[in-house]
């Protein structure tokens, strides 16, 4: 990073150290500014290595500036010297960042070798798209996971959240999407690694080198042994990488995202430190803001677009968490993953109810699907009314039309399970990709209840119809 | 908090529920009792009439009485399907009509021409769904059966069936074991099989001739038989609901439970935070 160091060198002494927080006292007139990336560089006497770099929060008077620390503050003691390093973190894009791990500073963390100096770096923090440069057009972005497609179509260039609480199985829908879309999608994709678990990141690095895709997708990590500051801004740091492919390639881009609440969660354990007062449920006051000026720059411009995945974890199964209701506003689609969906064994456990798409709408996606998806909803909604009832009162009670339903929605339910080629190993099935057409023709016939005769059992971790027909046919011979 | 307002107005229509169920258990416990009464106290008359039949029957008896003929090929019959006119008894209902359903299956398997009357809006409202017609339709037995409904069910299918217009008569019903055990059932009641009561051949003293008595208890016959298809076809149907109410209270009880833990925990979740936030909030004003 000594490239982008301003001739003029500033440097400042550390002042104080709270955990990742730490206050940087420069001379007067010579205070970096906002969001500049400052760097801790010294050697101990027992010959350790101190490399920390801090960026600029607050200018908080008597020449001193508190800032974050984007690694381990350990071992950083008050008088040590800081060094404004005049910019903001830059991070290298293009080519040079393609079949990298990257950190969220932009250094190579996969044993490779060093970034070479000449390639292009920018700046973390950007300006969002101008309201004039964005992208009007909305079109269907198939997935091939069939309830996705059916209730929550994707916009491509759009943005798509992956709500669920822990363990229902936000990571493997997005490998699955990875798996499905960026391997054949032919063009470059960023996957943003945000405090999550560290052997997924490797997983994910292995599996786009066996699939030898490796030199399109570009990987940025700030897992879960990162010190908050990396969390914060290494979402950032991925963006910025697709934002140079969209912006100077004019490329279509594919950005994957897991897990946009780690952002939101390292922003709150910095937050009561930088000295803001905590806002509802704990978290940071500056909490739609900050949302805000990540979720603003994911879009599609005139040039080029940008198609985000981006998981969201659900605190408590709670949706009405102030961290995943404040990026609900933003997407384009909503894939909602639900508790009681997964504990019936069915996945992806997307609950159809709660998932709904801005394009879930006649115009885009034309009558046929709107039909099926709205007629699909409709049953097991009244399904849904009607389970109070059952598990009062018992199925006798429900008149004839409502058993009918009931069955039906059990077994639309059921078929909305997929085998997943990225969970082969754990199910034994191989993986399905099913056409968006086979979906709705598959949902329509269902609703209009062509396979009423057919047992329940049949319809679990199907693809297309052939596949529950085959299994009916199988069932049917034991 | 939206969730905890949402839990407690599902937790009062859980309680409402609880509560009429629980009420529709005590008034089902006593009007079984009294229809177990009525139940019986048809036994010892049916049963009487049964054995003075019994006895009075010879078999050269049987071809003077058009009842107890016997069609060598039946052609047209009747299916009298007795059900409830009301609900919330489980599987009582669908119990009935599962079983009138293979009987008729049966009977339109071997050719015959099957009309079905229909007594009870439970039953009425399934073959309605299935679009079957549906000879008669009565919902106006009550909860205490008479023998004059009987009559009324029955006769005209007696006289048809006299006048040969009609091959047999069946009805399905609901036989009363006890309260726990009402299993459907299906009995001929024309032509009239000669009860094999008379096994004794008490030495009667007949006045007027054993045709006479006959031509009188025949049709008496018929129609108590439809008669106790009735009152225990009615027992079983306040048993079937009695059972299936104390199984819906139990149900509502544990969703109760489930609920008020969900609310309570949720309730103190709320509180706890709210604490959090208020410390929190003048800590940092302190700071």
């Amino acid at each position: 990073m000594a490239a982008t160091a301003t001739p003029a060198a500033v440097t400042g002494k550390v002042v104080q150290v709270i955990g990742p927080v730490l206050d940087v006292e420069f001379e007067a007139d010579h205070l970096p500014e906002l969001y500049n990336a400052l760097r801790i560089d010294e050697t101990l006497p027992d010959g350790t290595q101190i490399k920390v770099t801090l960026e600029v929060q607050q200018h908080i008077g008597r020449n001193q500036v508190r800032t974050v620390a984007m690694s381990s503050t350990d071992s950083v003691v008050r008088g040590m010297d800081v060094l404004d390093t005049g910019n903001p973190i830059m991070v290298p894009v293009g080519a040079a960042a393609l079949g990298r791990i990257l950190n969220v500073l932009g250094d190579p963390v996969d044993n490779g070798a060093d970034i070479p100096v000449e390639s292009p770096r920018w700046p973390i923090h950007r300006k969002r798209p101008d309201f004039v440069n964005l992208e009007p057009k909305t079109e269907i972005f198939e997935t091939g996971i069939k309830v996705i497609d059916l209730i929550a179509p994707f916009v491509k260039g759009g943005k798509i959240g992956l709500f669920g609480g822990a363990g229902v199985g936000k990571t493997v829908v997005i490998q699955e999407l990875i798996n499905n879309v960026a391997k054949a999608h032919g063009g470059k994709s960023v996957f943003c690694g945000v405090g999550e678990r560290t052997r997924e990141g490797n997983d994910l690095y292995l599996e786009f080198q066996e699939a030898g895709i490796l030199d399109k997708v570009a990987l940025v990590y700030g897992q879960m042994n990162e010190p908050p500051g990396a969390r914060l801004r290494v979402a950032l740091s991925g963006l910025t990488v697709a934002e140079y492919f969209r912006d100077t390639e004019n490329a279509d881009v594919l950005v994957f995202v897991d897990n946009i609440f780690r952002f939101t969660q390292a922003g709150s354990e910095v937050s009561a430190l930088l000295g803001r007062m905590p806002s509802a449920v704990g978290y940071q006051p500056t909490l739609a803001s900050e949302m805000g000026d990540l979720q603003e720059r994911i879009t599609s411009t005139r040039n080029g677009s940008i198609t985000s995945v981006q998981a969201i974890y659900v605190p408590a199964d709670d949706i009405t968490d102030p961290a995943p209701a404040t990026a609900f506003a933003h997407l384009d689609a909503t894939v909602v993953l639900s508790r009681p969906i997964s504990e019936l064994g069915i996945y992806p456990a997307v609950d159809p109810l709660a998932s709904s798409s801005r394009i879930l709408d006649k115009q885009y996606i034309g009558e046929r699907h709107y039909r099926v998806a709205i007629e699909t909803q409709r049953i097991l909604q009244r399904y849904k009314e009607l389970q109070d009832i059952i598990a009062i009162l018992g199925m006798d009670e429900l008149s004839e039309d409502d058993k009918k339903i009931v069955g039906r929605a059990r077994r639309i339910q059921r078929f909305m399970s997929q085998p997943f080629h990225v969970a082969e190993q754990f199910t034994g099935i191989p993986g399905k990709f099913v056409k968006l057409e086979e979906t709705i023709s598959s949902f329509d016939r269902l609703c209009a209840g062509e396979f009423d005769h057919l047992p329940e059992q049949a319809f679990f971790m199907c693809g297309g119809v052939e596949d529950l027909m085959a299994k009916a046919e199988a069932m049917a011979k034991a | 908090m939206a969730k905890g307002r949402e839990l407690k107005g599902r937790i009062k229509s859980v309680e409402n529920t609880k509560k009429i169920t629980r009420t529709m258990e005590m008034v089902a416990t006593s009007k079984m009792k009294r229809a177990v009464d009525r139940v019986a106290a048809a036994r010892p008359y049916a049963a009487a009439l049964a054995e003075v039949i019994g006895d009075l029957y010879s078999d050269e008896l049987a071809e003077q009485f058009p009842l107890l003929r016997q069609p060598a090929q039946m052609k047209r019959v009747a299916h009298i399907v007795l059900t409830s006119n009301r609900g919330l008894c489980g599987g009582f209902n669908a119990n009935l009509v599962k079983e009138a359903r293979t009987q008729l299956a049966a009977l339109e398997q071997r050719g015959l021409q099957v009309e079905v009357h229909v007594v009870g809006k439970k039953g009425i409202g399934y073959f309605k769904y299935v679009n079957r017609a549906m000879a008669t339709q009565r919902i106006d037995i009550s909860d205490k059966p008479t023998a004059a409904d009987a009559s009324s069910l029955v006769d005209s299918l007696m006289a048809r069936f006299i006048s040969g217009e009609l091959d047999a008569v069946f009805v399905t019903s609901s036989k009363f074991n006890s309260a726990i055990s009402t299993p459907p059932q299906t009995t001929q009641v024309l032509p009239v099989k000669p009860p094999s009561g008379g096994s004794l051949k008490r030495d009667y003293l007949l006045s007027p001739s054993a045709e006479a008595i006959l031509t009188e208890l025949l049709p008496a016959y018929v129609s108590n038989s439809v008669y106790r298809a009735l009152v225990e076809t009615v027992a079983a149907e306040q048993g079937a609901r009695r059972t299936a109410m104390k199984n819906a209270t139990d149900n509502a009880s544990d969703m109760l439970s489930t609920l008020r833990r969900t609310y309570n925990r949720a309730r103190q979740a709320q509180i706890t935070q709210e604490i959090a936030e208020i410390v929190g909030g003048a800590a940092a004003l302190q700071g």
